[in-house]
């Protein structure tokens, strides 16, 4: 689990090796399987946030949860630059 | 160079002298910032720690009341609580999931850099963004995290505003943050010499057994490091705990469920204006930090391996 290169060790006989390579695949993809879901817990947020940001108040409260908004409601950038003087240089 | 020295000894005391004031004249913007805004605000809150102070009248001299009264303080005593739990339930969980993460990305995973990208990103959100982020995302009504709860047939706890969850709540978080750890480990798990396991796999040690005689002492500086940083990170808690605290408009947030031990010094000293009371709960807060600090030290002789030693 630790280290990979430990098993193409030429030391090691090469009826091990063969056997390892199975087990090594099998480590391998569930290995991917971990790192992805996890990864997908990370990014999770992001893709909420994401998607919220492009989402109407309605939306966003919308008890039956809405994944994507029938209407992109970008007003809600324009709203945020212009919450504060952005582009007014003092 | 050496001559000079012996012809011309005061020319050189001279020049020593030039260098000293040069280099002090190098260092003084440090030197002043440091004597300025960190020696003498940290000298100035030990006297304050001994008065009654309130910012506007001149403070008044109590000697140790404000230490005796800590201790006679309900919420001196939850705020500790509600710190030792981010501690405690804490600290360790998020460090062993960073290492068991930096573990599966040690070896040779495709994709490798994509994966400690993905893991290290969270750590770049701002504290507040991200704990509003959050508080979307644990929402009892509205929040994803209940949502996909209730997908798999489980009613998600109401997050934010039971007393019981709120500081589970800001763990789950914790883990969102852990990048820093991951990638710090995995840089340590990198250093550690192949030989080893490939000595360990001909002697046919299992992978685990691997893990507790070769890996765990080969990183042990970098977990000693970890565990002190995050000690002190753990004890400071504030931002999360503050933001938290405004899904119920209040400053300690349910039942004072996220009054932690700053956000009360915090209270203590801007809301009652009380800055001695504050001062002596932030002295008390430094003996805490520097016991345990202390104690990890002395017990890192035990568990903690430098490869140079011995």
């Amino acid at each position: 689990m630790v280290n990979k290169a430990v098993s193409d060790g030429s030391l090691q006989s090469p009826v091990k090796k063969k056997k390892g390579s199975i087990k090594r695949k099998m480590s391998s993809t569930l290995k991917h399987l971990v790192l992805g879901l996890v990864g997908l817990c990370f990014l999770g947020p992001f893709a909420y946030l994401l998607l919220t940001s492009i989402k109407s108040i309605d939306d966003i409260f919308a008890v039956p949860f809405v994944w994507w908004p029938k209407e992109l409601f970008l007003e809600n950038y324009s709203n945020a630059v212009n919450a504060i003087p952005f582009f007014d240089i003092p | 160079m050496m001559t000079e020295q012996h012809n011309n000894t005061i020319g050189i005391r001279k020049r020593e002298r030039k260098l000293l004031i040069t280099g002090l004249l190098f260092t003084s913007p440090w030197i002043i910032g440091f004597l300025v805004f960190q020696l003498y605000p940290i000298l100035a809150s030990f006297y304050y720690s001994m008065t009654d102070y309130n910012l506007f009248s001149a403070p008044t001299w109590v000697g140790l009341d404000n230490y005796t009264n800590l201790f006679k303080d309900d919420k001196f005593y939850l705020s500790m609580y509600n710190t030792l739990y981010m501690t405690i339930v804490g600290v360790v969980p998020h460090m062993a999931f960073a290492l068991i993460m930096a573990l599966l990305l040690n070896a040779k995973v495709k994709g490798q850099s994509i994966y400690r990208t993905i893991y290290f990103l969270p750590t770049l959100v701002p504290a507040v963004a991200g704990s509003l982020l959050w508080m979307w995302l644990l929402n009892s009504q509205y929040g994803f995290i209940n949502l996909a709860l209730e997908y798999v047939g489980i009613a998600g706890p109401n997050w934010l505003i039971d007393p019981d969850w709120t500081k589970p709540s800001l763990v789950l978080m914790g883990f969102w943050g852990t990048g820093t750890i991951t990638v710090m480990y995995l840089a340590a798990l990198q250093d550690v010499p192949k030989m080893y396991y490939e000595a360990a796999d001909i002697d046919g040690a299992s992978k685990w057994r691997q893990f507790w005689t070769i890996t765990f002492p080969s990183i042990s500086p970098m977990t000693l490091f970890q565990l002190i940083m995050m000690l002190i990170a753990s004890f400071q808690y504030f931002t999360e705990g503050m933001v938290f605290a405004e899904a119920t408009q209040s400053t300690g947030g349910p039942e004072n469920s996220l009054l932690f031990y700053s956000i009360y010094l915090y209270q203590q000293a801007f809301s009652f204006l009380n800055m001695g009371y504050a001062s002596a709960m932030a002295w008390m807060l430094f003996v805490v930090v520097m016991f345990f600090a202390l104690v990890i030290f002395k017990t890192s002789a035990k568990w903690v391996y430098y490869g140079g030693d011995k």
